[in-house]
């Protein structure tokens, strides 16, 4: 028998909003087979996880908080990818908005409300886009991978914010009990909390900034150069568009976008320059989130807030059954999903075809048993 | 200069640089056939926390190691399921791999006796070459892991550039449709090649358990190393023998950390000594973008590319 990839002559919305939620439904039972193997009652983790990040007191709260960051970090992400262009530095972008918005917020101290805040994030957002156009030039001038370059550049930036806190004495950092840590921010720079939840108005920022990177895309003459250029190129050059200057207004955005992450993560909920407080990794499931959601700014927002409430249930998990599931499986459920919803594309895109006895399927036809 | 404290300076930068030569070789063996192994840092670990587990079960540091190869050939086949058979992104395959894998070990790690020490291996002096002064001691007076190492880096490199099997393997990398054409097939050969680099990468965290820090420590146990390695592949240009020089390179840019933080005296701030490796690495990327990298043969021209029958 052959069995046979055929592509399918008719892209199909549903097939693509259907792949990410049977990719879900398949890591959950995946991960109840684990829980039974380990001896752990897959309905006690499931029920922890839904009561911890839900219907707990604060719990939505707190989810959506850990949503906001991750909707801007995913956003970057999504908006290169609009163009094709897979940038992985939303992590390091992130940290130097983070840098430059603490920098903003401890330079403008004294200075009314309406001038710190909105000072704050602007600078978040120049950092990002500081970091995000040295990958921006390296590829538009020189044809460097964006890939490799906004991955090192990620380590670089830690690194670099490591150093400003630990490794000098400046103007971000203050000596509490003999030990450096990032000095605490003006309390004008503070987003300000929605009610008595944890979630701050940076929720609102983040969910403009979907609203805006989907108009850019659907709307705006930009959005369709975008398409355009990363479907080909050369097609793009002909219809007169400058793909150089796309490249680095593409980084700028998509930089803006993590600056921005990082500009809320200190006005909302760290206030000081912490690179180890710092929502470290949300960089990279940013990318987990924008896959899974493909690409598209609505899906951003509600995969975000699902993948922030696993996130937030991972400590809660520690407490059951003696300590037989760790935080970290939030990670495997997260990275299964993943995997499950890349090899799910494979079926949108293309058709199982079974074919039974010899001869070969027609040509243009790709075969799984043939690899 | 020849003082004893260099001497272990530099002999320690070789034993710290050898989880990376390992690896390194490992994720060069997939990019010369073509496949992006983003995936490193999880094998690395997964890798890490079976030689640990294997050595709580057996007592054998040697199985423990072997045991390493062997997740770290599994964590490879899971690569080229997604990524040749489920024709996936192969940047954002390897992430999700590194992702996944990564809670696996921790997963795995925090069910396991958190007393588990492993034994240093023992260090080899090899008959007459150590007694060099200054070179003998800093190259020659080494675990069977570090040499190892050698022999595996220079096989590679004569199996890739004077074996005909070799020159297939790198035209699946440069050029899998013409591959193909002459009756190649493309995809069980990359099956082959990047499970084995996975095997590579697996021995890589299985030396850092074993020889570097002796225990399981989580996520930090690799704590990087596999970026780095990554790293690597492309400031060595994709050449098995230049990659371990340059993870010695890298090995005594990690050891002038700790030398200068011991000593006390800081002119370069150890975080802008540990952005080296990565600084290094953008800048001979560009170089070698600059200089056409692919059009004249040093990048693997399909890198990246997937291979899919029949599109053409």
């Amino acid at each position: 028998m052959i069995v046979a990839f055929e592509p399918r002559v008719q892209d199909s919305r549903w097939r693509w909003m259907l792949t990410p939620v049977l990719a879900l439904v398949a890591a959950l039972v995946v991960m109840a087979l684990v829980f039974l193997f380990i001896g752990v009652n897959p309905a006690a983790v499931y029920s922890q996880i839904i009561e911890t990040s839900l219907t707990a007191d604060y719990a939505l709260g707190d989810t959506l908080a850990k949503a906001t960051p991750l909707i801007l970090t995913s956003l970057a992400v999504a908006f290169a990818f609009k163009m094709k262009v897979l940038s992985i530095g939303a992590e390091g972008q992130l940290l130097f908005g983070a840098i430059f918005a603490t920098s903003a917020a401890i330079f403008l101290d004294g200075q009314p409300m309406v001038v710190v805040l909105p000072g704050t994030l602007a600078a978040g957002a120049l950092g990002g886009i500081v970091w995000a156009l040295i990958p921006g030039f390296l590829a538009a001038y020189a044809g460097v991978s964006i890939v490799i370059t906004t991955l090192l550049l990620n380590f670089v930036a830690t690194l670099f914010a490591t150093y400003l806190i630990f490794g000098s004495a400046s103007f971000l950092t203050e000596n509490l009990y003999n030990f450096p840590q990032g000095r605490e921010i003006t309390r004008e720079a503070w987003l300000s909390n929605i009610g008595s939840q944890s979630v701050t108005w940076g929720l609102a920022i983040a969910l403009a900034a979907a609203v805006v990177v989907w108009c850019v895309f659907s709307l705006t003459r930009f959005g369709y150069n975008m398409k355009v250029t990363g479907d080909s190129q050369k097609a793009a050059r002909y219809s007169g568009v400058n793909v150089k200057m796309m490249i680095i207004l593409v980084m700028v955005g998509s930089g803006t976008l993590a600056g921005l992450a990082g500009a809320v993560e200190v006005a909302g909920r760290t206030h000081a320059l912490d690179p180890h407080g710092l929502a470290l990794g949300l960089g990279y499931t940013g990318i987990a989130v924008a896959v899974l959601a493909r690409f598209r700014p609505l899906g951003i927002v509600i995969v975000s807030v699902l993948i922030a409430a696993l996130i937030n249930s991972g400590s809660a998990l520690q407490s059951l059954s003696d300590n037989k599931v760790p935080a970290e499986i939030v990670d495997v459920m997260v990275g299964v999903t993943l995997i499950f919803a890349l090899m799910g594309e494979v079926f949108v895109r293309n058709r199982l075809r079974f074919r039974f006895g010899h001869g070969r399927p027609m040509t243009g036809l790709a075969q799984v048993s043939d690899v | 200069m020849f003082d004893i404290s260099w001497t272990l300076t530099f002999a320690a930068a070789i034993a710290s640089g050898t989880p990376i030569v390992f690896a390194g070789l490992g994720a060069l063996l997939s990019e010369r056939v073509g496949v992006v192994n983003l995936g490193v840092e999880g094998i690395m670990l997964v890798g890490a926390v079976t030689s640990v587990a294997v050595y709580g079960a057996t007592g054998s540091v040697q199985l423990a190691f072997l045991a390493a190869g062997i997740a770290g050939f599994i964590a490879g086949l899971l690569l080229c399921i997604v990524t040749i058979t489920f024709r996936s992104n192969q940047i954002v395959a390897g992430l999700a791999i590194t992702i996944f894998l990564t809670g696996v070990s921790v997963f795995a790690g925090s069910s396991l006796a958190t007393d588990i020490r492993l034994p240093t291996p023992e260090e080899v002096a090899l008959p007459l070459l150590s007694d060099i002064p200054f070179i003998g001691q800093v190259l020659f007076n080494h675990d069977v892991y570090v040499y190892s190492s050698w022999l595996l880096a220079l096989v590679l490199s004569l199996f890739l550039f004077r074996t005909r099997p070799g020159l297939v393997a790198r035209s699946l990398g440069e050029n899998p449709q013409a591959a193909a054409a002459l009756g190649v097939r493309v995809n069980l050969q990359r099956y082959g090649y990047v499970s084995v680099g996975g095997a590579l990468i697996g021995f890589g965290g299985g030396y850092v358990a074993i020889a570097i820090l002796g225990y399981w420590t989580g996520e930090a146990t690799v704590g990087g190393l596999g970026w780095i390695a990554i790293a690597l592949v492309i400031f060595a240009s994709w050449r098995p023998i230049r990659l371990v020089a340059g993870a010695y390179v890298f090995g005594l840019i990690f050891q002038a950390n700790f030398a200068s933080q011991a000593a006390g005296y800081s002119f370069i701030p150890a975080s802008f000594l540990s952005m080296l490796p990565y600084i290094i690495t953008i800048a001979v990327l560009t170089i070698l973008s600059l200089t056409r990298g692919r059009a004249t043969g040093v990048v693997p021209a399909a890198l990246g590319v997937p291979y899919h029958p029949g599109e053409r």
